[in-house]
Parts: structure tokens; C-alpha cells; sequence
């Protein structure tokens, strides 16, 4: 293990940012904002997932706490250490998007680099090696050059590369991208596991349901803006509850009456009631089975991190409110 | 530590590029060359070798230097490598010293190929090796000590083909350095001859490292020569990676 001086950290914070904006210049001279006042915290042993379509922002940011751009306002630290500086990089594990590595080495090679440049001693690596290589999901026998791997098995070698060196904290970007079902499955675990060693992990990504499932707060950004941030639990409205009436046969004329109201959609045969009002669910379901429809079922629904995502990604200016309800089966 | 895993890395790169290959190509013109120019030397095919195999280790190296060095810094940023391996606790610095000593050990292997087979073809003709022409191989070495420099320098901030014409055109100013002054000289008083002094300033003096002239005559060059040829070449390379490392350090990665 590496002897490594833990400075004073902020209480409780493994990651601040305050008000980082970033500049560039296109080849013409016009200057483009790609980030703008965007500041959130990042607890320590937490897992905190940045949203954002493409070309929000997302990548930028995690590019300027590794020291890899610079901002051109704003401020931060990482694990108590300045952005970019050395002493906060010894403590964190970084995944790039779309990784590619040296292709000319095999993946105990590759490690065995990594190894160096992250100081791990010489004694260690090759065992430490075996068992991130056997974390990830790899064959540590396999003496395969990387240009030899597949997509996912390059973002395996891209985790393994990441958590190699035992760091504080992950930052991955879009660390689900390129992988099979089993291997997001197995990565989601992967995460999980490291949360539950005290670890604490940044990440991006477009796969919504991960990001629900992994992240306790989530940020979203817009065209460089924190468009929402918080616990996601706050963002889903645990609190709001609706429930959704699906029926068959209903007739005509209520169809259009509730159709009129924006309170129906058909799928296929069947039409599907949304009920904002708990206090009214039962007067809607005595109305379906008066008019001699066939009552299907009757299901609470909430919102999901997509709905919310989609709302802030669609609509323009930033917003504190939760946005139009677009129901999702509960599961 | 973290700098020598960059210089290993590389090194294995442009092994497993089978850079070192280029050695088959020197190989070819001081043993095909010798063959094919010695009848009509008349007797003079030693000299006749030596002077071309001195030669062709000269633009041999340049052209190894250029190969692999001009796209090298480039190569990692357009492939992404170089995210992963500056996100680990590293300098800028750190990583292109790396690069540079990294490209100089294969520069070097190829070198000491270089100068061995040089060597053997001299010995097989001569019976003998003539020392002047090792100490006139090993100033050749010096003047890739530079280049190097000067290809990883340029290799950070301008694309692979500009790293490898800038690099060239040092080579061959480099060489005629001395001229920049005379001409200076020549058109004193005008902006002509600022710009020459400034580039007699700035260009490394190649033609520190030329013995060839000696090798011919069998002079070995005499030890304080031989220190401030080697200061000089290491503090040329030593500014120029300095130099290179400042503007790095200060790079974006998009």
C-alpha cells in the first residue's frame, strides 16, 4: 500500500466547486462560454452522477478538476488539495471517455505503467495487478496486446487502470459506454462495491436508469449551465404521488371529455388514465366501471430521473421547479 | 521514477513500431555502398567507406529522429492516451522528459548498431579501427542528443509534419549556422542581419559535433573539446526540453 499524508479535508467534502466558468477561443477569435457559474459539492463516500446531453459541459468539468483544462473563473478543491494539483491526482482514479491506451502493450503492461506513474511499489504490483485485472472482469493470464480487445474490454482496462492505485476518489466519464448488459450490470456492482469502501465516485453518463440506481445526488447540465442539482430522491418527488387508470372498451364520449382535459393517452387498445389527485382516484375508477368499460388496472406512478432530465434538457432557462409530470410505471 | 515508466514506454512504442529497423537501411548503404563505390575509388574504398558510413549515420539518426519523434507528443493527444496517463500524478515536465529520454535510447541503440557495424566493415578492410573515426561516430551522437530535443520540442505544439519540416530545417541550418553570421556580417545594418544573428542565436551549432574532417586526417579531438562539445549538446537539449515543458505545462487537453 502507498504511504500517503491525507491532508485536512473539508468536512465531508471530497469535491468543491464554486462558480467555474470556462472560455474558449474558436479558431476565428469568438470567444464561447462552455461553462457557466457551475459550482456543486461532492460529499465524501458518495456517488454523485453529472448529467448532460452531448456537448453540455460534462466532460469539461471533470477535465478541470484532473488539471487538464484550466478554468477561467470560479474556484475549487479536490480532496482538499487545489484542482489539477499532483498531491489531489495521487488520490484519484480517472476513467476518460471512449478510453484508448498504448495499444502495443498487453494489459499487465499497461497496468504495470500505470503502476509506476501512480508510485505503487514494485513488490506489490504484480499481485495488485492479478486482482484489479480479476475485479474487472479480465484474464489476468492473458497476454493479449490492447489493440487486440474489444470495446468493453478496453473500458474494463480503463477501470482497472483507474482503481489500480487504491485512490480516494473515481472520477469516470461515461463509465457504462461500450458495454454489454452483463458488463454495466457487472460495473454498476463494481461501483457500488467501491462506494461501500468508503470510496467516493464522480461520474457522467447518458444511461439514466444507472445513474437513478448508483447516485444519491445528481447535477444536470445544459449548454454549460447546472440546470438542477440535488439528492435524487428530491428530484424524482418521492413525496408526489399520481396514479394511472388503464382501461379497455371505454366509451366515446368520455374519451373526448377526458381527452379534452389532457388526461388520457391510448396504447393500443387500451387507454391509459392519469389521475393527478389522489383525493379523485376513486371517482374515476367508479366513473370507468358505471360506463360499462373494462378496468384493467390501477397503478401509482412516479417520475423518473429521465422525465426530469428531459425537462431541464428541453426547456430553456435554469429552473428550480420539478417540471411537467410525465408518469412511468412504478416498478 | 514516473519519468523513466514514460521513457520505458516510449521506448517500447518505437521498438514494437520496429523503428529500430532502420538500422537495416544503414546497414545497406555502408556495406552496399562500400562494395559498389570502392572499385572506382582506386584503392581508396576504406576512406571511401568511412566517410559514407560517418555520413549516412548522420542523416540515418536525423531521419529516426523525425520518424518517430515529430507526431510522438501529437500521437498521444489525438488518440486521447494522454488524458489517462496526465490525470495520474505527474508533471507536464515529468511526461515530456520522459518522451525525450525515451526516444533517445532507441536513437541510441540504433547508434551504438550503427556504429558497430561501422566498426567491423572498417576492421574487415583494414585489420585495424582507426580511433578517430569512433570519436567522430561518437560526436555524431551528440549532435542526436540535440535533435531529439528539437523534435519533442516541436512535437507538443505543432502538428506532425510541421514537427518534422521544422526539425529538418534545424538539421541543415543547424549545420550551416556558421554561414548566418558571415552573412550577417555581410548586410550589417539591415533587418536581414538581425534576423541572422538572432537565428546564429537561437539554431544549435551542428557543426560542433562534426569530425568527420578529423576522422579523414586521424585526429582525435582534444579533451576540452570534447567537454564543451558535450556541455554544450547537453545544455542545448537540456534549454530546449525546458523550454518545451513550460509551453506543455500550460496546454490545454479539449
Amino acid at each position: 500500500m502507498i504511504e500517503r499524508i491525507r491532508p485536512n479535508v473539508p468536512q465531508g467534502s471530497a469535491l468543491e466547486l464554486t462558480d467555474i466558468s470556462k472560455r474558449f477561443r474558436t479558431s476565428w477569435g469568438k470567444r464561447v462560454e462552455v461553462l457557466t457559474h457551475v459550482g456543486f459539492n461532492v460529499a465524501q463516500g458518495t456517488v454523485y452522477g453529472l448529467l448532460g446531453p452531448n456537448g453540455a459541459g460534462k466532460s469539461t468539468t471533470l477535465k478541470i478538476v484532473l488539471g487538464l483544462m484550466k478554468p477561467s473563473g470560479g474556484e475549487g478543491r479536490v480532496l482538499g488539495e487545489p484542482l489539477g494539483s499532483v498531491a489531489a491526482r495521487q488520490r484519484i482514479g480517472f476513467l476518460p471517455e471512449n478510453p484508448y491506451f498504448y495499444d502495443y502493450l498487453s494489459a499487465r503492461e499497461f497496468l504495470d505503467t500505470c503502476a509506476s506513474l501512480t508510485g505503487l511499489p514494485r513488490q506489490n504490483r504484480r499481485a495488485r495487478i492479478d486482482t484489479t485485472l480479476e475485479r474487472v472482469g479480465l484474464d489476468p493470464g492473458a497476454g493479449l496486446r490492447l489493440r487486440k480487445y474489444s470495446k468493453g474490454m478496453l473500458q474494463r482496462i480503463g477501470l482497472a487502470q483507474a482503481i489500480l492505485h487504491d485512490p480516494d476518489l473515481l472520477i469516470l466519464d461515461e463509465p457504462m459506454s461500450g458495454l454489454d448488459p452483463i458488463g454495466r450490470r457487472q460495473v454498476r456492482d463494481l461501483i457500488l462495491d467501491l462506494k461501500r469502501e468508503g470510496k467516493t465516485i464522480l461520474f457522467s453518463s447518458h444511461i439514466l436508469s444507472d445513474v437513478e440506481a448508483l447516485c444519491e445526488r445528481v447535477g444536470i447540465l445544459v449548454k454549460g449551465e447546472l440546470r438542477r442539482e440535488g439528492r435524487v430522491a428530491d428530484l424524482l418527488g418521492e413525496s408526489e404521488h399520481r396514479y394511472e387508470i388503464e382501461t379497455r372498451n371505454l366509451p366515446a364520449t368520455l374519451i373526448r371529455q377526458w381527452k379534452e382535459k389532457g388526461w388520457i393517452r391510448e396504447s393500443g387498445d387500451r387507454i391509459l388514465l392519469t389521475v393527478q389527485d389522489p383525493e379523485d382516484l376513486g371517482e374515476r375508477v367508479q366513473q370507468v366501471l358505471r360506463s360499462g368499460a373494462t378496468l384493467l388496472a390501477v397503478k401509482p406512478v412516479h417520475r423518473s430521473l429521465e422525465d426530469v432530465f428531459l425537462h431541464h434538457a428541453e426547456t430553456g432557462p435554469p429552473s428550480t421547479s420539478m417540471g411537467p409530470f410525465v408518469g412511468r410505471e412504478a416498478a | 521514477m514516473r519519468t523513466l515508466a514514460i521513457a520505458r514506454n516510449t521506448f517500447r512504442e518505437a521498438r514494437r513500431d520496429r523503428a529500430q529497423w532502420v538500422f537495416l537501411l544503414y546497414a545497406a548503404i555502408v556495406v552496399g555502398g562500400g562494395i559498389a563505390l570502392s572499385p572506382l575509388a582506386m584503392g581508396e574504398g576504406y576512406r571511401v567507406t568511412r566517410d559514407l558510413g560517418l555520413a549516412a549515420m548522420s542523416l540515418i539518426g536525423m531521419m529516426l529522429i523525425v520518424m518517430v519523434g515529430s507526431g510522438m507528443v501529437q500521437k498521444e493527444i489525438d488518440r486521447a492516451t494522454i488524458l489517462t496517463v496526465l490525470a495520474k500524478p505527474l508533471r507536464r515536465g515529468e511526461f515530456l522528459i520522459g518522451k525525450y529520454l525515451g526516444l533517445l535510447a532507441m536513437v541510441g541503440l540504433v547508434f551504438l548498431g550503427m556504429t558497430a557495424l561501422l566498426a567491423l566493415v572498417l576492421f574487415m578492410r583494414e585489420g585495424r579501427i582507426d580511433p578517430a573515426v569512433l570519436w567522430a561516430a561518437g560526436f555524431t551522437f551528440g549532435e542526436f542528443v540535440v535533435l531529439t530535443a528539437v523534435v519533442v520540442a516541436f512535437s507538443t505544439f505543432v502538428s506532425p509534419i510541421l514537427s518534422g519540416v521544422f526539425t529538418v530545417a534545424v538539421f541543415v541550418m543547424g549545420h550551416f549556422s556558421g554561414d548566418l553570421l558571415r552573412f550577417a556580417s555581410k548586410v550589417e545594418g539591415t533587418l536581414l542581419a538581425w534576423v541572422a544573428r538572432a537565428a546564429y542565436m537561437t539554431l544549435p551549432h551542428m557543426e560542433v559535433f562534426n569530425l568527420r574532417g578529423e576522422a579523414a586526417g586521424s585526429i582525435l579531438p582534444a579533451p576540452d573539446m570534447v567537454l564543451a562539445s558535450g556541455a554544450y549538446g547537453l545544455l542545448y537539449a537540456l534549454s530546449v526540453v525546458l523550454i518545451a515543458s513550460a509551453i506543455f505545462s500550460v496546454r490545454e487537453f479539449r
